[in-house]
């Protein structure tokens, strides 16, 4: 039979893309609507130059940046550099001297044009010590004594983007969303307006940090095209219990799932994304207390340690047991390091240890420094697993730390401390791990090549000294509410809510013959699925 | 007065963009000379990871493990990306193999020799191949090679449905919004038209290759969008190929001056149906459910609008199998093939295909 002679434009437009899609209520992105937020975190600062590195906190803080800053370059999940604020950049063949290209035509949120100067005055501050960044024109220039092959994939994550400071202090972004309101009353309708005038503001440092609820506005003049949200409102300190409710019962759009309600969710047909594993659980050795520095003692607890349990157990396969201080998806080689659990042999080594050591009255204090039960739970299974060894853990929680410690306060053998990963460049979180966490031979030097060979060498050897153990790695769970669409996340755990939109329900007013106004059924979908297509 | 010298210059996709700059002066021919020297030492020196394609890794490793305790032979064993499965390609093995066989080292399956694993492991930006030795002594030496990922393209799957037939015309890196092909029927001419980020592109078919032979701001729109939204629709009756975007329809010449007269429409979509050359009625073409993280299916639907169902999972004959989300499905004036945009999960690049439904019994 031949091709149809009469069908019409007119009659297609009527199907509309129903036909393309028919298992799912699809519809084109369009503009609109508000997405729902609930965090955690009881605090923002959306000032970068005050995020602590591997601080848990600060993956919310950045989450929230990225709605507000841009950085130069981005990384896109199939290991591209895309251009941001910088459209192209070339290097030196020593890789020494990097020079960015910015953007043209770029303005910040009220209305003011981005220039070299305030990506020099943003970066310079965040950059670490030896490197130096200076502008020509529309250039910006990093230059450094020593080679920088990493230096795209730095510039990519972590806080390193670009802000100006207001007279007031205040700092102002090129991103997507601006802060509209900061309010400090809790748990606020979305369409509340109970913020004063002087709290409309681009990102205050200060104001923000204090707030429970912020207000984010698309902004409409973003040089990477207006969002499709009109505004993104964020309830920060909601207890994990209360987010999986509010996200059941259609009050939130988007949760973060703590790991032990991740199967409750699921069961109940949530959907549920989850990153790769991006905070680290571990604990660290601490010579304070005199047995803390013996090699046997640390050898027998780490092979009294059971990570697959802690993982499998306490964490209900929500966490992949560690291994290695960076995850396979940053440095690659993770999977060649393993950890050993072998009781009888951590039952001789301690045999061998003098018998008063971490036992009877002088156990080996273990501090809780982490937040959150889960710490907890850990630092109890770390204690039970010790004891299998014959070695006594006493666990000193968070809460009942004192703000001060006074010379009279036991010294500390054990940390157990969480690390959030937030660099893309492998050697710069291992360093920045190393310092920051001072786990490492200060006399060593730290390693300045990327080099996968030396990374895994320092790696290998900062594990083979036990100043270290790895416990559990999570990744980052978010739950979606069936109408967010688009949900195209990076897998390190950027969310990228710019291309989020919302399938809302259609006006009832919808013009004859528009094909977006054609109501159409939405059936359930067959499984909790991450993102939608349009 | 600075020298103006080559220099490695990279780009987002880190391809050679421009290679003029103004860095370091070299103020003499002996310099230059003496830097050639000293780069062609270190690019053919054996410590060097760094490598342009994932069969050079290959040789980059190969060689660092023959700089190593030596080896008269070993027992590979190959161990693929969990992320990236199906990078070990023959030209991979062999490139690594005459490079071990080159500096002495065979290859036996004799479990008596050191055994030697080789793994593809993949990071947020690079490739590692990873070479693990465990000779006779238990000995384990490890070594590194590594790629950038951006440098890779994955080889397309071969199409193995019987009724509908893929066949990949294009690729980009740049977002592809939609596509369809056309023939000039005055000069028999094939052209392939893009719709890429707010701009119009036109490829002409040279020697089956597809060659850009212009392209043109679409008209601007009142406010920018995110989402161009644009595809091209096909009105049969007046066999008139025409572009819908952003609430507008426009008409323009497909072989003449890119110019767009364009009204506002409220059309917002399309339905896009098939022909085979068996002579049954045409049937409509859909997409399966699913989302941007996983690979999607082109579907037969029926002769009627509701016809378009998930196929049974065993029932491949009426889907085709994409390597990516489809973001797009097109009408072309050919009533025997429609243009999918695809984006393949693999690879990122946004592919698109004509597909076609063959006769067969």
């Amino acid at each position: 039979m031949p091709w149809p002679a009469q069908t019409k434009l007119a009659f297609l437009a009527t199907l509309g893309l129903a036909m393309l899609q028919p298992a799912r209520a699809s519809k084109s992105p369009h503009y609109g609507g508000t997405l729902r937020v609930e965090m955690r975190a009881a605090s923002v600062s959306l000032d970068p130059r005050e995020w602590k590195a591997g601080a848990v906190e600060s993956a919310t803080d950045e989450k929230m940046g990225a709605l507000v800053y841009d950085r130069l370059v981005g990384l896109d999940n199939y290991g591209r550099f895309q251009p941001q604020l910088a459209t192209e950049w070339s290097h030196d063949v020593a890789l020494k001297r990097w020079q960015f290209a910015l953007r043209t035509n770029v303005k910040f949120s009220d209305g003011v044009a981005l220039n070299s100067a305030d990506v020099v005055a943003a970066l310079q501050p965040l950059l670490p010590d030896g490197q130096q960044i200076s502008a020509s024109g529309s250039i910006v220039v990093f230059q450094s004594s020593v080679a920088m092959p990493d230096l795209l994939e730095e510039l990519a994550s972590g806080r390193f983007f670009v802000y100006r400071v207001q007279p007031d202090g205040t700092l102002m972004g090129t991103g997507p969303f601006f802060v509209a309101e900061a309010a400090s009353t809790s748990r606020l309708p979305s369409n509340s307006s109970t913020a004063a005038p002087d709290s409309i503001l681009a990102a205050a440092s200060a104001g923000v940090n204090k707030s429970t609820h912020l207000r984010f506005r698309a902004s409409e003049e973003t040089w990477s095209g207006r969002p499709f949200l009109d505004a993104i409102d964020v309830t920060l300190g909601v207890p994990a219990l209360r987010q999986l409710f509010d996200l059941q019962l259609g009050k939130a759009d988007l949760v973060e799932l703590s790991p032990e309600l991740v199967r409750r969710a699921m069961q109940d047909n949530q959907r549920v994304w989850s990153s790769a594993p991006v905070t680290f659980y571990g604990l660290r050795f601490d010579e304070a207390q005199s047995a803390a520095a013996d090699p046997k003692l640390r050898e027998a607890m780490s092979l009294s340690l059971d990570r697959q349990t802690m993982a499998n157990v306490l964490l209900q396969k929500q966490a992949e047991p560690a291994s290695a201080l960076l995850p396979q998806w940053l440095s690659g080689y993770a999977f060649l390091f393993t950890m050993e659990t072998n009781i009888e042999r951590a039952k001789e080594l301690r045999a061998t240890l003098p018998a008063n050591m971490a036992a009877g009255t002088e156990p080996l204090r273990l501090r809780v420094e982490a937040s959150g039960d889960l710490a907890k739970l850990l630092g109890e299974r770390v204690a039970v697993n010790a004891r299998q060894a014959a070695i006594l853990v006493q666990v000193v929680n968070r809460a009942v730390q004192r703000t001060t410690i006074t010379s009279s306060d036991p010294a500390t053998g054990i940390h157990l401390f969480s690390w959030h990963y937030s660099s893309l460049s492998p050697r710069v979180e291992l360093e920045t791990m190393v310092s920051t966490l001072k786990f490492g031979n200060s006399n060593e030097a730290i390693v300045s090549s990327t080099d996968p060979e030396l990374l895994y060498a320092r790696e290998r050897k900062l594990l083979e000294e036990r100043r270290v153990l790895p416990l559990v790695a999570l990744p980052g769970y978010v739950g979606l509410s069936q109408k967010v669409r688009d949900w195209m996340p990076a897998r390190w755990g950027e969310w990228h809510l710019a291309d989020v939109w919302l399938d809302l329900p259609e006006p009832a007013t919808a013009q004859p013959g528009n094909a977006n106004g054609t109501e159409i059924p939405a059936p359930p979908p067959a499984a909790a699925s991450p993102g939608a297509k349009p | 007065m600075h020298n103006q010298v080559r220099t490695a210059v990279i780009s987002s996709t880190r391809n050679p963009v421009y290679a003029k700059q103004k860095l370091s002066p070299l103020r003499s021919r002996g310099c230059l000379f003496l830097c050639l020297l000293l780069a062609s030492f270190f690019v053919s020196c054996p410590r060097s990871s760094r490598a342009d394609s994932l069969d050079d890794a290959a040789r980059a490793l190969a060689r660092k493990l023959c700089s190593g305790p030596p080896q008269q032979s070993v027992r590979i064993h190959w161990q693929d990306s969990p992320e990236l499965p199906g990078l070990y390609t023959d030209s991979f093995k062999k490139s690594f193999v005459s490079q071990l066989s080159a500096c002495g080292i065979a290859t036996s399956k004799n479990t008596n020799f050191p055994r030697l694993m080789v793994s593809i492991r993949s990071t947020a930006s690079k490739i590692l191949l990873v070479a693990n030795l465990v000779d006779s002594a238990g000995r384990v030496e490890i070594r590194m090679a590594e790629i950038r990922r951006d440098t890779l393209s994955i080889p397309n799957e071969p199409s193995q449905v019987p009724r509908l037939q893929k066949d990949l015309l294009w690729q980009q890196e740049r977002p592809v919004e939609s596509a369809t092909e056309w023939q000039d029927p005055s000069t028999g001419e094939k052209f392939l038209f893009l719709l890429s980020q707010g701009f119009f592109v036109r490829l002409r078919s040279q020697n089956e290759l597809w060659t850009e032979v212009g392209s043109t701001e679409l008209p601007k729109m009142d406010r920018r969008s995110r989402f161009k939204g644009g595809t091209f629709v096909f009105d049969d009756p007046e066999a008139k190929l025409q572009l819908l975007f952003n609430l507008r329809l426009c008409d323009f010449e497909p072989a003449g001056p890119l110019r767009f007269t364009c009204v506002d429409t409220n059309f917002g979509g399309k339905a896009v149906r098939i022909s085979s050359v068996c002579g049954e009625p045409p049937r409509f073409i859909g997409t399966d459910n699913g989302d941007y993280t996983q690979k999607d299916r082109i579907i037969l639907g029926g002769k009627e609008v509701a016809g378009v169902e998930s196929p049974d999972e065993d029932n491949a004959s009426h889907s085709l199998e994409m390597p990516g989300p489809v973001l797009d499905v097109a009408n072309t004036p050919d009533p025997k093939a429609v243009m999918a945009v695809v984006r393949n999960l693999s690879t990122g690049n946004y592919e698109v295909y004509r597909i076609a439904l063959a006769c067969t019994n």
